[in-house]
């Protein structure tokens, strides 16, 4: 069995076992209540969302050095289910705070970092759709993707550099910490099956292309790369 | 290469992109003109209380700067490819890390052009007291001018051959530059309050950091960009 075929079927049941944890095992908070349970998921998809952002990084400076459309499939892959977890990140979070400061939307530098992650995301999906060059495409995304880099330091430090309102890494009960590091890890599992998954689809979309330019004959398939 | 040669073509590449734009003036008095547009937008809304005043105003400068400071950056190579010396240019015997040095010093030229005449218009529409440390507000300005004039011609460069460049190199732009336009926005603010200590000089560390990141990467990654 091949290893992303391993993960589709591991995964479906890591995630509804981390959902079981959540609701069952993990203490409900005294002061939030049940509301406070909305951080295992976005503590889970905001560690995705940089991950995504660093896979790009990575994947986008293996490829200028190597030159191989593999690594333009993984990065763009990578940014596509890492721009995904930032938006979830962004919806939860703003759902956390509605509850626990009163309002849906601050700008705390925590937040106001995350949405500028969120739209440097966007801005390299937007600059990929405009290039029709396949090549032209990946080597620009992968530049685009190491600078993006430089945007995950400023949103880990952003609460301790500039003494925002968001917690850090906040005194837990140690089944908490558990039940958050299962859900971290079933949602880390999940969004490398993503990535595999969408590499696949990638893979394919390149190979219906060569085809058709093969054949010239369009069946519209190659507008997926994009 | 030596030295020498390279120190030359720089000297060559900066003067020809002034020489251009003097002749020309093509893209520098645009500039001033939208940031003297939008000082006045901005400055009409800073009746605001003495309390809350230097953080928006500050903001706004920087905001305003930057803003109009991107038309000289739309510019860098986008004149290149449409005068035809794009070609000529890349053929030219010359690591590209000297064209991307030559592009930065130009930018932060044009920056600091509009800054000597954005901040005392801004000084006197917003009555804020913008030149209380004149020296200090030179350093901001010079380590925000590199900051900005080097990511800004790393994605310029990328933007450059694309049909919708303008809207798509603000937009890349403005979230990549925010550390820079963050730093150099609170240590104006304190400067204004005069309050020139330890957590002035932290935003200084912070805005030199990323300058530093920014050119290390803009010249070691400058290569892939100008590929065609």
């Amino acid at each position: 069995m091949r290893d992303h075929t391993r993960l589709a079927v591991l995964v479906p049941c890591l995630l509804p076992a981390a959902m079981a944890l959540i609701f069952w095992v993990a203490p409900t908070e005294a002061t939030m209540g049940e509301v406070q349970k909305i951080l295992y998921l976005h503590v889970s998809v905001a560690w995705c969302g940089l991950a995504g952002c660093l896979g790009m990084g990575a994947c986008g400076a293996m490829y200028l050095a190597r030159r191989r459309t593999a690594w333009d499939h993984v990065a763009q892959a990578s940014a596509e289910i890492g721009w995904l977890c930032s938006t979830l990140t962004l919806v939860t979070g703003s759902l956390w705070a509605h509850e626990a400061w009163g309002v849906w939307w601050t700008w705390e530098p925590r937040l106001t970092s995350s949405f500028v992650l969120w739209l440097i995301y966007a801005g390299i999906f937007l600059v990929r759709a405009g290039i029709d060059d396949p090549h032209r495409r990946a080597r620009t995304g992968a530049l685009l993707s190491v600078m993006a880099v430089c945007d995950v330091p400023l949103v880990v430090v952003a609460t301790r550099w500039f003494r925002g309102v968001h917690p850090v890494t906040p005194d837990m009960d140690p089944r908490m910490r558990a039940v958050l590091l299962a859900t971290v890890a079933g949602f880390t599992g999940f969004f490398v099956m993503l990535t595999l998954l969408r590499c696949r689809q990638l893979r394919a979309a390149d190979r219906v292309a060569e085809l058709e330019a093969d054949l010239d004959v369009d069946y519209g398939f190659s507008g997926e790369r994009a | 290469m030596s030295a020498g040669h390279a120190l030359k073509s720089f000297s060559w590449l900066v003067a020809k992109d002034l020489a251009e734009e003097a002749r020309g003036r093509r893209v520098w008095p645009g500039m001033l003109l939208l940031g003297l547009v939008l000082v006045l937008l901005l400055g009409v809304q800073t009746e605001l209380p003495i309390a809350h005043k230097p953080q928006v105003v500050s903001a706004s400068l920087w905001l305003a700067v930057f803003f109009a400071g991107t038309l000289a950056l739309d510019r860098s190579f986008a004149g290149e490819r449409e005068e035809g010396c794009w070609r000529a240019l890349l053929l030219y015997p010359l690591p590209p890390a000297v064209i991307f040095l030559a592009k930065v010093v130009v930018n932060c030229l044009a920056l600091g052009l509009l800054e000597c005449v954005l901040i005392p218009t801004f000084a006197v529409v917003s009555d804020t007291p913008f030149l209380r440390r004149p020296f200090s507000l030179a350093m901001v300005a010079s380590l925000g001018n590199l900051g900005f004039a080097a990511v800004g011609v790393l994605v310029s460069s990328l933007t450059a051959g694309l049909s919708h460049r303008g809207s798509l190199l603000a937009l890349l732009l403005l979230p990549l530059a925010t550390p820079v336009m963050l730093a150099s926005a609170e240590a104006t603010r304190l400067l204004v309050l005069d309050d020139v200590g330890e957590q002035w000089w932290r935003w200084v560390q912070m805005l030199a950091a990323f300058v530093v990141l920014f050119m290390t990467m803009g010249l070691l990654v400058f290569e892939f960009a100008i590929e065609d």
